[in-house]
């Protein structure tokens, strides 16, 4: 029984520690200076833990088979090992700290944005992101690079209108409108995120980033995607029966086929 | 007052102490105030309860694997949520609430507390009763209602609430959102009641174990399993208060039109709510601020369990004794300062991430510092494979795989990435749900013998420990998998997410379904030999068949009225004082002294 | 594996001296800590009420919290005096203190007819509290502040309605004390039970008093 409790242990280590390290299912490749330094972050903590992991299931295995097999004489008595106990402490805490400490300037670099987010700045492309059951909304600002402005009574889903803009409103004429993303590669992208009805969340894999969206208040999100494709958008909060549907498409393409796109969205205005 | 009085006063004093043991069957079985009978009763409920948390998430599995295939029966048994046998999105969101629901409050909460907690603390203290026993009825009897309330839940129109086990709002707060009405306003309810019972149970709870110890129990030689039904109870009774208050403004969101945390301006289907100005993050962090404790509330038990049980089978008293309960204490503490790593992706403050962030990797220290000592006690020891040590060492193994996964998602940056994935899914599963319940098998394996006076049948105690350790790793370890791709939580279905499919997601969900509905059958297996075992199970007379230490191991199996029979415990050691050098038997009870122990020889050790 | 410990060895290890056990004399020794027949009981009543503050205290705690996060977020909080009627009610509430602490003594210096009347005295008093609360949130409604128009109506309402029902539960136990003692002996949990209900009675005054002062500067 010792033996087999021990091997089951091990193998049961074995198996889950396997894919993690051939990485059979592993995440997709990141596409922005972030994400890559997430992945980095990801990597030291699988490394460490990952260690402790194997070391204390195998200490386990080996403790349970060693201590398990004995038939004769008595256990040992003792209460514990102080000295033990206070090193062990102290390296736990060290390396688990210290793993979230090593983190902390990578989420600054993410999260700290300061939240005049609707003001559009030199070089950096705005896009409001509301999130509604189950679509995403893109919208841009238009040639003028200003949003206009919003009026809940102007919702109209039906109308092509999901957000309530006043096309009327300084800035809302050339304003565009749509359910997928488009942004040109290598240039900055500022996302304000909102919800016109219940929690969702902004998630693209490929940027390792994602965010509520919360009614009432305005998120904000900042990226550099760096390669071009079409990345999946997904919904991360539960947010009603067709949750898991609530998709979308990043596409992140050369600055000239985003200009073109723009263009064609634009003519669509008028 | 005259002397007559009081000797009349003391008479009936004691009589109401120890309250007579009731002859009829309704006050002997049902409404009765003994801590043993309630505390079988907190088992039956939350055996009746896994097993039908049990069934949802069969369902829930079953929609994963074939969301559009129909599964022979459904149709028949929810004509309304799987018309033709095929289960809708929503009826796969409501299993996964409900399942969530029913196995965090009804299961979790209530049977290692309630169960053997209400058992066994008055006992391994050695009183006759808790402090008091007819508020312990009125605990196990509003935990009752609160069970049915919740299951009515499937039976109302629009049926049962899938706005998550979280209930966050607006989703759970705007009928408009979800199409639903009396289903949610229940499971609001039900909790609202399920808070009252645990905050009285857990006043219970704590003066029992600060008033009711024998003599010579100082806390310092109470066995560890009452330190754990200790912190549980305390942070019961500072968790659930906040609950209840965010049920009750969550309730009244819904039903009178108030705007706690509806915000203004929310348009569902090109209509407009009629709320303002609330706040969906506040729900979270009152929801939380209970929900990080709740999972200590589940695991702290079992961590007790745990320790006790290797040790008794181990033959050696718990490693580091002192530094157990002050790791108990410290996670008890520190689950209440780190509610905002549910939070680090909601938009609350970025900046308070870092704090919560260094909190929550505090809490690895006293995690480490277990399972250092569980495994540095049984270094040394001479182990005995019964099927409860087989269970505590599942445990350990179990909280170890279930406790690294932990440490990514402590990491805001790395929480950025697996937040809302099937990681978290594994990593919840592992530590507070499949290792809570491994403490509790081993607890009512090892408790058995001395609340029914019969033994399980160990030979299908075993089969059912691998499969069961077996089943629970192959259903839980490739989660971790899924949520490399990423896939996303309370999905019904992968086939609208192309990298899904692309990376093989359904293959994995397969392979975890046949996982689980193996595992499911061995829990039935588990039934068949329990049922069995308190019928027919072998007699067992001695009233210490594992050979162990503490107080409940004193008395005849089952328990007479009083515990004690009219008798006081006095505890002399403490509660771990196995291979005690110098002694002919390997263990020494508690109630023991030096003389009985060494026989005539002086004390040499012992504590 | 070593010799298993036979019943009849267990049996004899518990029924002899050194087992650990002393058989609970029949009477004189209320078999928890010697320490008289009901100071134990007294002790672990208010105990609990003790313990219980803690979990109503959190109860108010999670309100209060989310009544400054609320009011801090949004800009819909409109402020409105308080009924007047709240000020009698407080002073109510405070003599009603004064009361059961009366109760506490005629109790104490066992005279049964003044524990009985000076407990009705409380109940009344709390009732009185009660109808003063009751006229307060009539007057709002008069004033058109409904409950659910502003959040800050709604939480006059929820911290109100909130303490009352604490103190419904406060006045319940007085007349369960009430109704023993209209038979002329003592029973077991008197004293337990008078010393319990008015350390509880206090603290629904004190949290009165906190409410109150949340109510009045927290606007």
């Amino acid at each position: 029984m010792s033996l087999l409790t021990a091997v089951v242990v091990w193998l049961i280590t074995l198996a889950i520690s396997i894919p993690f390290v051939t990485r059979t299912w592993w995440m997709p490749e990141a596409i922005t200076d972030i994400g890559r330094l997430i992945d980095e972050s990801f990597m030291v903590t699988l490394a460490i833990t990952g260690f402790i992991f194997v070391v204390a299931q195998v200490a386990l295995g080996y403790t349970v088979w060693k201590y398990g097999r004995k038939s004769d004489g008595s256990a040992d008595y003792t209460h514990g090992n102080n000295k033990l106990e206070i090193l062990w402490t102290a390296a736990a805490s060290v390396i688990f700290v210290g793993l979230t400490l090593t983190g902390f300037s990578v989420w600054a670099e993410t999260r700290f944005i300061d939240r005049r987010s609707m003001e559009p700045s030199e070089g950096r492309l705005m896009i409001e992101v509301t999130g509604q059951q189950f679509v995403w909304n893109m919208r841009y600002p238009g040639e003028d690079n200003q949003f206009g402005p919003t009026d809940i009574n102007l919702i109209d889903d039906a109308a092509g209108n999901p957000v309530g803009l006043d096309r009327d409103g300084p800035g809302g004429a050339d304003d565009i409108m749509v359910p997928e993303m488009r942004v040109p590669v290598n240039r900055e992208v500022e996302l304000a995120l909102k919800s016109k009805d219940v929690l969702h969340n902004f998630f693209v894999p490929e940027l390792r980033i994602k965010l509520d969206t919360v009614p009432g208040l305005v998120g904000t999100l900042r990226f550099k995607a760096d390669k071009e494709g079409k990345y999946e958008i997904v919904c991360s909060e539960l947010c009603g029966l067709g949750h898991y549907k609530m998709r979308s498409f990043l596409y992140v393409v050369s600055e000239e086929e985003y200009d073109a796109w723009m263009e064609e969205q634009a003519s669509y205005l008028f | 007052m005259t002397e007559v009085q009081v000797s009349e006063e003391v008479a009936e004093y004691t009589e109401v102490h120890r309250h007579p043991e009731p002859k009829s069957f309704i006050w002997k079985y049902i409404f009765s105030v003994d801590h043993k009978v309630i505390g079988i009763q907190y088992l039956m409920l939350a055996v009746a309860a896994v097993f039908v948390g049990m069934f949802l998430s069969l369902l829930v599995r079953l929609r994963l694997v074939w969301p559009e295939e129909s599964i022979p029966l459904l149709g028949q048994l929810f004509p309304i949520g799987a018309p033709d046998g095929v289960m809708t999105p929503e009826f796969y969101l409501a299993m996964l609430t409900m399942h969530g629901t029913i196995m965090v409050f009804m299961v979790l909460t209530t049977a290692p507390q309630g169960g053997f907690g209400n058992y066994f603390l008055p006992i391994q203290i050695g009183a006759a009763d808790m402090a008091f026993p007819r508020l312990n009825m009125l605990s196990f009897w509003s935990t009752f209602v609160s069970f049915m309330l919740l299951l009515a839940a499937f039976f109302v129109e629009g049926g049962a609430p899938w706005s998550g086990w979280t209930g966050y709002p607006p989703l759970s707060a705007v009928p408009e959102a979800t199409v639903q009405g009396f289903g949610q306003d229940l499971w609001v309810a039900s909790i609202a009641v399920f808070c009252i019972a645990s905050l009285l149970g857990a006043l219970n709870f704590i003066v029992t174990t600060l008033d009711l110890r024998a003599k010579g129990l100082t806390m310092f030689r109470m066995p560890l399993t009452c330190w754990t039904w200790f912190v549980t109870a305390i942070l019961g009774l500072l968790a659930f208060g906040v609950l209840l208050a965010a049920g009750v403004l969550l309730l009244m969101d819904r039903n009178v039109g108030t705007s706690f945390f509806v915000p203004g301006g929310l348009v569902i289907s090109d209509k407009q709510i009629d709320h303002s100005g609330g706040s969906p993050i506040l729900w979270q962090h009152l929801f939380w601020f209970f929900g990080h404790p709740e999972v200590y509330i589940a695991i702290l038990p079992g961590m007790g369990v745990t320790s006790h049980i290797l040790s008794t089978f181990a033959r050696k008293t718990v490693f580091g004794y002192k530094a157990m309960v002050y790791a108990v204490l410290a996670i008890g503490f520190l689950g209440f300062v780190v509610w905002g790593h549910h939070m680090f992706v909601s938009g609350m403050s970025p900046y308070s991430a870092f704090v919560f962030s260094i909190l929550t990797m505090c809490i690895g220290v006293p995690s480490a510092i277990k399972t250092f000592n569980w495994i540095g006690t049984m270094w040394g020891g001479k182990i005995r494979f019964t099927s409860p040590m087989l269970f505590s060492i599942g445990f350990v193994s179990l909280f170890v795989t279930g406790g690294i996964s932990g440490i990514f998602l402590g990491q805001p940056t790395i929480d950025l990435f697996f937040h809302d994935t099937y990681f978290v899914v594994a990593h919840f599963h592992l530590i507070m749900g499949v290792a809570a319940i491994f403490g509790m098998f081993a607890g009512l394996i090892f408790w058995f013998p001395k609340m029914f006076g019969r033994m399980m049948d160990e030979r299908l105690n075993k089969i059912h420990f691998w499969m069961t350790f077996v089943g629970v790793y192959a259903i839980f370890g490739p989660m971790h998998y899924l949520g490399m791709m990423p896939h996303p939580r309370r999905y019904a279905e992968i086939t609208s997410v192309d990298y899904l499919e692309a990376m093989g997601a359904a293959d994995l969900h397969l392979f975890i379904t046949a996982a689980a509905i193996l595992t499911i059958l061995a829990q039935f297996l588990f039934l068949f030999n329990l049922i069995k075992s308190i019928f027919k199970g072998k007699e067992c007379r001695d009233p210490n068949p594992w050979e162990a230490t503490t107080l409940e191991w004193t008395i005849s199996s089952p328990p007479p009225h009083d515990n004690f029979a009219g008798k006081v415990p006095h505890v002399y050691r403490g509660a771990y004082d196995f291979s005690l050098p110098g002694t002919k038997r390997d263990f020494a009870m508690q109630c023991n002294n030096d003389e009985a122990v060494f026989g005539s020889r002086p004390a040499s050790s012992g504590d | 594996m070593p010799a298993t410990l036979t019943a009849t060895e267990t049996e004899a290890q518990l029924e002899g001296g050194d087992g650990g056990f002393v058989t609970l004399p029949p009477t004189g020794d209320d078999g928890w800590d010697g320490s008289g027949p009901d100071a134990g009981l007294v002790q672990r009543y208010k105990l609990g009420v003790w313990i219980g503050m803690g979990g109503i205290t959190m109860f108010f705690a999670a309100l209060t919290s989310a009544m400054v996060v609320r009011q801090g977020l949004s800009g819909d909080w409109q402020p409105f005096s308080l009924p007047p009627v709240l000020y009698v009610s407080t002073l109510v509430l405070l003599v009603s203190s004064f009361a059961i602490e009366r109760a506490r003594r005629e109790m104490r210096q066992a005279r049964q007819d003044g524990l009985q009347r000076w407990v009705n005295v409380t109940s009344v008093l709390g009732l009185a509290f009660l109808a003063c609360q009751v006229i307060g949130w009539q007057e709002l409604v008069g004033r058109g502040i409904y409950l659910a128009s502003n959040p800050a109506n709604s939480f006059y309402y929820v911290l109100t309605a909130g303490h009352g029902a604490h103190l419904l539960g406060g006045i319940a136990a007085l007349g369960y004390i009430w109704a023993r003692t209209r038979s002329a002996r003592a029973w077991p949990t008197r004293e337990a039970a008078v010393e319990a209900a008015a350390l509880y009675w206090h603290f629904l005054d004190v949290l009165w008093i906190y409410i109150l002062g949340l109510l009045l500067f927290w606007r």
